[in-house]
């Protein structure tokens, strides 16, 4: 099983950069806070790509798989399944 | 009617269209005579709440219908519109505040929580309008800060049109970019300022009523005033695009096309990103005829795949800041196979640029390299409360001191080619380009000295084909200083915007120095390509001798 802790993790230190944002939930959304921005979605496409062996195309991303941590996690879930 | 100030673009078209759609948004749009109305019942609302003529009120305000219906309002009463980013460090913004002496903002109520928290006992800020609060209750009154609704704001249908009496050398607004001393400066920019440059592209680029111009800079970036007010002038619909969807580029390009998209006009960063990951192929872009690029270089190989598919539409590179707004152009015709590089081109009609040789002469011809000044009328007012900094880049005419005529100088170092066109060389100082931003090294450098536990950083920028360049950061640690690379991005986030902070941090024992005992950025640019730790894709390595 995929651990949603260090996808959360990578956003909060590497994307967030901001101290305590402990009441962030998996569910909030990223998108419409600006978390992920056209800044924030290259630092994290390449983080998911070589920390997963994963390839995200880019018909793949969309609001939808980036909405919220939930929601990326079910991503690469599913990508990583594919290649086992 | 007589158009001199930028409220009357307005007031103007919706006498002609008053039932076209000025503004869409999302699932939303509202008529040249609605909005006409509703800025007007805004203006009265700003007036009775205390708003004069010259008072700057600030917009912090994602792109919505509200926040263009704000901008219209807060002109019509004849004071100064600031838009603030609502993104930007909460520190950033009560220096916006305070140095601009802002009494009067206009948001949203998730953006100024922490404004409010925040404020402090020296802040200027004394009434809020929230643009998503219904009616006016009790709790609405924190400290000394009288919050009132947009909906309240616009129930007194009084007093249309709302007419200030000032003249078009009064300042329209401020627009805040990078400043080298750590803080941002605030250019100001009066209505004559806007206009000459709105008449002209209006008429140059042949803007029509049945146009649908995509605004998809922020309100805080000066490309915004091109869409805005030519779309206004001519009557043509502004089409605003939701942030959100510069982050997803095949979205983007369904957008565009789906929108039936006819003027686009863009920072090159976000078309670059179009073409590479936009799967333009999908979609068609007939109604597209013309694409404007700037702030950054477009590599060629890009340009090529939009013209492609984008086949029925102009493209031209616009070369400006914000100071001068737009002075440049260059129409990208045939692109030849070994061509690797784009021009910033020639002045637009009514529009003066030259170049200072080395020797200090004048030159505007074919050969000569030099920094580049701009004479125009869209020549700023100058930076706000900041005396020094205007004098050095607003100076008079070096080839004529007779009378008083202002040129910016622009710090950019530019060379004439045998057909006249001016090509882009590099900077004078240490501001750089990224994402379509103004960055001032100096300003991040001033934001990590002021580290207690940081002796010496300095931020160097390496190139990158998407981008513009990416920022590292170098620092050397006082003795005993501990600090994770992570501290020190967490402490540049609570200062800069994000794309201000250096996305990595190399420590040094201390930074090597030149004979002169400056800081040797050459010797740290070529340590950080040894010890690469970024995701090099993009790169390109600057040819260090």
């Amino acid at each position: 099983m995929l651990d949603k802790k260090e996808i959360r993790l990578f956003i909060q230190t590497k994307i967030m950069k901001e101290g305590n944002i402990d009441d962030f939930k998996d569910t909030d959304s990223l998108i419409e806070t600006g978390i992920i921005d056209s800044l924030g979605i290259q630092i994290l496409l390449a983080y998911l790509e070589k920390a997963y062996s994963i390839k995200i195309a880019d018909e793949e991303l969309t609001p939808e798989n980036f909405e919220n941590i939930d929601a990326i996690s079910v991503l690469v879930q599913s990508k990583t399944t594919a290649i086992r | 009617m007589f158009v001199y100030l930028l409220q009357h673009l307005l007031t103007n078209t919706a006498r002609h269209y008053p039932d076209k759609e000025a503004v869409v948004f999302k699932n939303d749009a509202i008529t040249y005579s609605v909005l006409e109305e509703r800025s007007s019942q805004l203006a009265a609302a700003l007036s009775r709440s205390g708003v004069k003529t010259g008072d700057r009120v600030g917009v912090m305000l994602n792109k919505s219908i509200e926040a263009i219906t704000s901008i219209f309002g807060i002109l019509k009463t004849g004071a100064i519109y600031v838009p603030v980013d609502a993104r930007t460090p909460v520190s950033r913004v009560q220096y916006i505040i305070k140095n601009c002496d802002i009494k009067h903002l206009i948001s949203s109520s998730t953006a100024v929580k922490a404004i409010i928290n925040d404020a402090g006992d020296d802040s200027p800020l004394r009434h809020i309008m929230l643009v998503d609060s219904k009616g006016d209750t009790d709790d609405n009154e924190i400290s000394n800060i009288s919050i009132l609704s947009f909906e309240t704001a616009l129930s007194d249908p009084k007093e249309i049109p709302f007419q200030s009496n000032i003249t078009d050398v009064s300042p329209a607004y401020i627009l805040h970019t990078s400043g080298s001393t750590g803080v941002p400066k605030g250019v100001v920019i009066s209505h004559l300022n806007a206009l000459a440059f709105i008449n002209m592209a209006a008429e140059f680029f042949n803007i029509e009523s049945k146009d649908r111009m995509c605004n998809v800079a922020p309100l805080h970036f000066d490309l915004s005033v091109f869409d805005i007010f030519v779309a206004f002038r001519q009557g043509a619909t502004l089409v605003l695009t939701p942030e959100y969807l510069t982050t997803f580029p095949v979205k983007l390009a369904e957008y565009i096309s789906k929108q039936r998209i006819t003027v686009w006009n863009s920072v090159a960063s976000l078309l670059s990103m179009l073409a590479e990951k936009g799967t333009l192929e999908k979609y068609p872009f007939d109604a597209l005829r013309i694409v404007h690029f700037s702030g950054d270089i477009l590599p060629v190989k890009y340009l090529r795949h939009l013209k492609k598919y984008m086949n029925n539409a102009e493209f031209y590179n616009i070369y400006g800041q914000t100071e001068a707004n737009s002075s440049m152009y260059y129409q990208v015709k045939d692109i030849q196979d070994d061509q690797w590089i784009i021009p910033i081109g020639k002045a637009f009609p009514n529009f003066e640029v030259f170049i200072l040789d080395e020797n200090g002469h004048a030159q505007s011809t074919p050969g000569y390299e030099g920094e580049l000044y701009v004479k125009a009328a869209t020549i700023a007012l100058g930076y706000w409360r900041n005396e020094k900094e205007t004098s050095e880049k607003f100076v008079s005419d070096p080839r004529d001191h007779s009378t008083i005529n202002r040129c910016y100088k622009t710090g950019d170092i530019v060379r004439i080619d045998e057909d006249g066109n001016f090509i882009f060389i590099g900077r004078k100082d240490h501001m750089i380009k990224s994402r379509g931003y103004r960055i001032e090294l100096a300003e991040i450098e001033a934001t990590l000295n002021s580290h207690p536990l940081i002796r010496q950083a300095v931020v160097t920028a390496v190139p990158d084909i998407i981008i513009g360049n990416r920022l590292i950061g170098h620092v050397s640690l006082i003795n005993d200083g501990e600090l994770t690379e992570n501290d020190i991005s967490v402490f540049c986030s609570r200062f800069l915007p994000k794309y201000m902070v250096p996305e990595v941090f190399i420590f040094h024992d201390s930074l090597p120095v030149i004979s002169t005992g400056k800081i040797d950025r050459k010797v740290l640019e070529k340590q950080f390509f040894e010890k690469l730790k970024v995701n090099s894709d993009n790169l390109v390595e600057r040819d260090i001798q």
